[in-house]
């Protein structure tokens, strides 16, 4: 053993650079962060945009998912960092026990303190479908739902607004991911409901009572349907619709709802980085695209509820819904704000009542107004707005009422329409 | 393609860094990517002649062989692309771990000596392992682990702190 010719030990400093930055791809993000604190050459070799790229993409250190839509939020970016970070606490929650979030500080009681997650990144990942993130349950963050929604946010408290609304949006992705997983499994259609909503049967069974109970306070105060309240009603009429019978998979006109694999959120969505305060740029980052006549044109489907009776439990669908689109013309812009998109009177649709024309105006904040005109004759206005999975409001129609010499909106229902392509198989 | 030579020797033999030859199952020497070329460049000419691997001293080279012995029949890395067939495996076998519980020095030896060898399993269980020792760590502990000097002034250590502060949680 005398004849070894090294100087000295071999040791982690003694590494070429290229080994350090091998071992450090093996390493969870917030254990990179300590090493490249340690000293300055691993800090100079392992903080390294690309290092921080391949764990967020690929979660080596713990046998994650490789995350196909990682490039959004990576390419060309400096939030590498960020992002690797964001996937470790995904794929940490999807480790961890079932439990309820909740907004509520411990520390001072009244004080609503929404989880980081849903501040920093869950809506991200969920958009871009993490598989870690999409384990989670939306279950569990009905209750955080309700401390968000009371009182339920104004429209210019925007960071309470974008909470309530992001929460939606999350809770709402991992409906649809959930629904479209046993929909092509062989499991039995009538466990399904129970399988999704096992942990709040009764909450769930609600959802009709929360839609009558609604309708009477959008009655006649409604002049129209912001983002939080469209996402909001998203979530009730999606989960009414599950547990109806329309909901059940062998009802024969039962609509197919969207795949979140298909309305690839990314596709239209400008997704802000993770872990930079974007909750409130994530709220609006669906709006730019989709309020655009390119988007709008084509064929959409959807289904709408009739709310006028108690206890009515009736959900219809709506299809052939073709949205014919055009610029404002010269005229029209005094009558509404610059840029706003046109859904021209050619634009047609049928459901069980007879078939439809559609017409009426999409604004550039994403506010949808529009006259569902039946072939027979009548008509009920929509207003609603853009959300990231279609086009949701309520429906109903000015009563005059001459006494008061004023009009009154009176609310039919709820409707929610999504393009035809966001259907069917992945 | 190796088996083609079909005449090509069961043995062979390589001289260490520190001049000692070992004799080596041809199958389970070209584990590594290096000899296995070697090999081939030589194609079917006779290879009684040692080949010298001068990074890798003895105790290394015996212990890189143990490790070769023991994954001989292992489907060999795809060509194509380093990322994907090996990157879904950081649970380390039960062998693999034991194989590697040995002192710093060795482990580290054996992670050089992997990388030059290019044997990319065992320089990625090599690599997992410290990954390991590092994991959940503080950074003063990774130091205490490694026998690392912090050569942070103060200053700089404040500005690194800043910088991480949007990961503190909660």
């Amino acid at each position: 053993m005398t004849t070894i010719i090294d100087p000295l030990p071999a040791s982690l400093l003694g590494l070429p650079t290229e080994l350090l930055q091998h071992i450090a791809c093996f390493l969870p993000c917030s254990s990179l962060l300590s090493l490249t604190r340690v000293n300055h050459k691993l800090r100079n070799s392992c903080y390294q945009p690309w290092v921080f790229n391949t764990i967020a993409r690929e979660s080596r250190y713990c046998n994650g998912p490789t995350w196909r839509h990682a490039n959004v939020l990576l390419a060309g970016s400096l939030h590498g960092h960020r992002t690797a970070y964001a996937v470790e606490r995904a794929n940490g929650r999807a480790e961890e026990v079932y439990n309820h979030w909740t907004a509520t500080s411990d520390l001072q009681p009244g004080v609503v303190d929404v989880p980081r997650d849903i501040r920093e990144w869950l809506p991200q990942l969920i958009a871009l479908q993490h598989a870690s993130s999409l384990q989670l349950a939306p279950e569990q963050m009905f209750d955080l739902h309700g401390q968000l929604g009371k009182p339920f946010p104004r429209e210019d408290d925007r960071e309470a607004y974008a909470m309530f609304s992001n929460t939606c949006f999350c809770m709402i992705g991992l409906l649809l991911h959930r629904v479209q997983n046993f929909r092509s499994s062989d499991i039995m259609d009538d466990m399904i409901l129970e399988l999704l909503f096992q942990d709040r049967p009764i909450v769930y069974h609600d959802v009709f009572t929360i839609l009558h109970e609604l309708v009477p306070k959008l009655n006649g105060t409604v002049r129209e349907v912001g983002l939080a309240p469209a996402m909001t009603i998203t979530l009730v009429v999606l989960t009414a619709f599950l547990e109806s019978d329309a909901g059940d998979p062998s009802h024969r006109n039962r609509p197919l709802i969207p795949r979140l694999d298909r309305i690839n959120p990314h596709s239209f969505m400008i997704i802000p980085p993770v872990y930079t305060g974007s909750a409130e740029a994530f709220l609006t980052c669906h709006i730019q695209a989709m309020r655009s006549c390119d988007f709008l044109e084509g064929d959409w489907v959807g289904f709408y509820t009739d709310n006028r009776n108690d206890n009515t439990r009736l959900i219809e669908a709506m299809t052939d819904i073709n949205l014919c689109t055009r610029d404002q013309t010269e005229d029209e812009l005094d009558l509404w704000p610059r840029a706003t998109s046109v859904i021209d009177k050619t634009s047609t649709g049928r459901d069980s009542i007879g078939t439809f024309t559609l017409s009426g105006t999409v604004t550039p904040d994403g506010r949808v107004y529009m006259v569902k005109r039946y072939t027979q004759g009548w008509e009920w206005h929509w207003r609603g707005s853009l959300t990231p999975f279609g086009i949701v409001g309520i429906w109903g129609r000015d009563e005059f009422m001459l006494r008061e010499r004023s009009a009154w909106f009176s609310v039919g229902g709820y409707f929610w329409i999504w393009k035809k392509e966001w259907c069917g198989e992945a | 393609m190796a088996s083609a030579s079909t005449d090509a020797a069961k043995v062979i033999k390589v001289t260490t860094s520190d001049g000692i030859d070992i004799t080596v199952d041809r199958q389970v020497a070209e584990r590594s990517i290096l000899i296995k070329n070697l090999l081939e460049d030589l194609g079917g000419e006779s290879t009684d002649e040692p080949i010298p691997i001068p990074n890798v001293n003895e105790a290394v080279m015996k212990k890189v062989l143990e490790w070769c012995e023991h994954h001989k029949a292992d489907p060999p890395a795809s060509q194509d692309d380093d990322s994907d067939s090996r990157k879904k495996s950081t649970d380390i076998e039960e062998w693999d771990q034991k194989f590697m519980q040995v002192d710093q020095e060795m482990l580290f030896e054996i992670i050089l000596a992997a990388n030059y060898l290019d044997i990319k399993a065992l320089l990625d269980v090599g690599c997992k392992t410290v990954a390991n020792m590092i994991k959940g760590k503080s950074p003063d502990e990774i130091r205490k682990t490694f026998n690392i000097q912090n050569d942070f002034t103060p200053e700089e250590e404040d500005q690194i702190r800043r910088e991480n502060e949007w990961a503190e949680d909660r």
